[in-house]
């Protein structure tokens, strides 16, 4: 994998999915980070600036995805930064539009569709 | 009928035939009889009466019958309302010797009512010694009824406009108020003296005050006006939760519109109804929307941690995480379907409690010590059971209750410490779950235990919306009660109160 040592930010209150994919992308030679919600992912964007790809789920207690998505928009350091969606709900793609994300997967996702997405979207910084 | 000289120039031929007719006292008595017209005499002295064989026909009897001597008098024929003041207009007759007329009514045999019209007048002869009240009858019962048609039918229709279930109003072109029934004022709150002095403005004025849309209600009512000739449907809802439906149809009086009507109809109960059910439908889609959810999140890390293995990308530590992942997301699947059994259960009556031995206390320690195994929030759970509990409760159904105060406890408790605490006292256990969380503000407070519903927005909370419904039926199933007490941003305590013993 090219893009091995990229660092991919997990988001999603759900305790196990955040676990099973930060899991899948560790094992992929990918680095994590993981947050519950919005807000205590923005702290760790703001400490991490390499971050290279943010998996968002949507519906989170402290921050869901359209109050994060509109900081992360108005920041000038991460108004370029790739934001993948990954919900559950069918409106999923105009949600990802509405909210300026790049990119999205409806949940349950796959670890083809996962390893492909962050493949697509994680290109490390540059050193 | 008397002289023949007008007939004569009139008719020609006639006059000679119809001296002949006349003088005919068949003749006579066919056109008394078609006319309903009898004649009658009455001896004041004797109080008896003389009858031409006409007034048997209008008293609804055989002459023939009559003739045996049955019905010489008019008393036992007059309708017992008319009885008094027909005898006082002859007695008066005879007293004062003026000309009488009088209508009443009589009552025939079969029971029918006829209404006749009388005159008559004193006539005394042999000097005075013989005094006759001499006079004619004419049934008028036909002319009487038509007559009074109109009184009658605006009596019906002021019957039925106070019958009928809706409001009514009746305006003229100018839109000045023409009538109106009870129920208009009822469902207006208009009181009648306010209606009766009113004009048409004040009216207006005071009734769209009670009104959500006042505006709206005037303009309409203006615009009605401007457009005689329309019909209007109008939903008005009032400021204090009813719904009237308006509808406004156009008076018209052969093809001149005079008018309009105006009915009201209280429709708030088919409105609330219809919330109801809307309400019902929406707590079930929201409901399968997460149920949806919690599905499939488990599956979802368990599509992912068996594709992962599969394509064998983990390493022996990661293989170790993903099936503790996998195992927790089959428990999870596996309570969620518990909860929809237990709601199952619940609605249809069929929850069914085993009453054994219970230490609640005990009980508490293993449930708190099964939490803070999970918690990974940094939330820490404080218990205060210094003593044992003893009661009988169905212990499965308990650790259910207090697993789901726990959790939303941590849920709701903004990373705080949780407290915990277990007593009893006069017979009663007690179990008090207390958080410092958001809270819950008062008007939730009810809600919270209602199925499908929760106290926070779906978007921020998932959950099925059922916990809090399944053990507030536990507890009242032991005979207990489960109560809240909280404010929004002081954190809520959740109070379990149970009786220790089992009832016999």
């Amino acid at each position: 994998v090219s893009d091995a040592t990229a660092l991919v930010l997990v988001v999603d209150d759900d305790e196990d999915i955040r676990a099973m994919v930060t899991l899948v992308l560790q094992a992929s030679g990918y680095r994590t980070l993981s947050a519950a919600n919005g807000l205590e992912a923005l702290a760790l964007l703001h400490q991490h600036r390499e971050v290279a790809l943010v998996l968002l789920d949507i519906m989170m207690p402290h921050m869901a995805a359209p109050e994060f998505m509109r900081l992360v928009r108005g920041e000038p350091a991460t108004a370029e930064l790739p934001v993948v969606i990954l919900s559950g709900d069918t409106g999923v793609k105009a949600h990802a539009a509405a909210l300026r994300a790049d990119h999205w997967m409806i949940k349950p996702i796959g670890v083809p569709e996962l390893l492909s997405v962050a493949e697509r979207f994680a290109r490390p910084h540059a050193p | 009928v008397g002289s023949t000289g007008d007939e004569a120039s009139a008719g020609g031929a006639w006059p000679s035939r119809i001296e002949a007719r006349l003088a005919s006292e068949t003749w006579l008595a066919e056109a008394r009889r078609l006319a309903h017209v009898g004649s009658w005499q009455w001896d004041p002295a004797r109080d008896a009466f003389e009858f031409s064989v006409e007034m048997y026909w209008i008293f609804g009897i055989d002459p023939a019958a009559a003739a045996r001597g049955a019905d010489d008098s008019l008393w036992p024929h007059l309708h017992p309302e008319d009885a008094a003041r027909t005898r006082a207009a002859l007695e008066q007759a005879t007293a004062d010797g003026r000309p009488f007329v009088h209508e009443h009514r009589i009552l025939r045999p079969d029971g029918r009512v006829r209404m006749l019209h009388s005159r008559g007048q004193l006539i005394e002869s042999e000097g005075g010694r013989r005094r006759r009240v001499v006079g004619t009858c004419w049934d008028i019962t036909e002319l009487w009824e038509t007559a009074s048609w109109p009184e009658r039918s605006i009596s019906l229709l002021r019957a039925t406009l106070e019958a009928t279930a809706d409001g009514i109003l009746v305006v003229d072109r100018t839109g000045q108020i023409v009538t109106y029934n009870q129920r208009f004022l009822e469902l207006w709150r208009i009181p009648p003296d306010l209606a009766e002095r009113s004009d048409n403005q004040t009216l207006i004025a005071f009734v769209s005050r009670q009104l959500v849309d006042p505006e709206l209600f005037v303009r309409t009512t203006r615009d009605n006006q401007a457009h005689p000739e329309r019909e209007y449907f109008l939903s008005v809802r009032f400021k204090d939760g009813r719904v009237l439906e308006r509808f406004s149809r156009p008076q018209v009086v052969g093809s001149e519109i005079v008018g309009r009507v105006l009915t009201f109809r209280d429709v708030s109960e088919r409105e609330q109804l219809l919330g109801k059910a809307q309400e019902a439908v929406r707590l079930r889609d929201e409901f399968l929307s997460i149920a949806a959810h919690e599905i499939r999140g488990p599956i979802t890390s368990m599509r992912l941690a068996v594709q992962g293995i599969r394509t064998g990308v983990f390493q022996a530590q990661q293989l170790a995480s993903a099936l503790e992942i996998v195992d927790r997301s089959q428990r999870r699947l596996g309570e969620f379907v518990d909860k929809l059994l237990d709601l199952g259960r619940i609605r249809t009556g069929m929850l069914q409690l085993e009453w054994r031995p219970v230490d609640l206390a005990e009980l508490a320690r293993e449930v708190v010590a099964r939490h803070a195994a999970e918690l990974s929030s940094g939330t820490t759970l404080h218990l205060e059971a210094p003593a044992p509990v003893p009661g009988r409760w169905d212990r499965f159904r308990l650790d259910q209750v207090l697993t789901n105060l726990l959790s939303n406890a941590v849920k709701f408790g903004a990373g705080k410490p949780v407290e915990i605490q277990v007593n009893a006292a006069s017979g009663r256990a007690r179990l008090v779950v207390r958080d410092h969380g958001i809270g819950i503000p008062e008007d939730v407070q009810q809600r919270i235990f209602r199925p499908f519903e929760r106290g926070v927005s779906l978007r921020n909370y998932g959950g099925l919306g059922l916990g809090l419904h399944i053990a507030r039926t536990i507890v009242r199933g032991m005979n207990g009660e489960l109560s809240v007490d909280s404010a929004p941003g002081a954190g809520a305590t959740f109070t379990v109160d149970l009786p220790q013993e089992a009832p016999s």
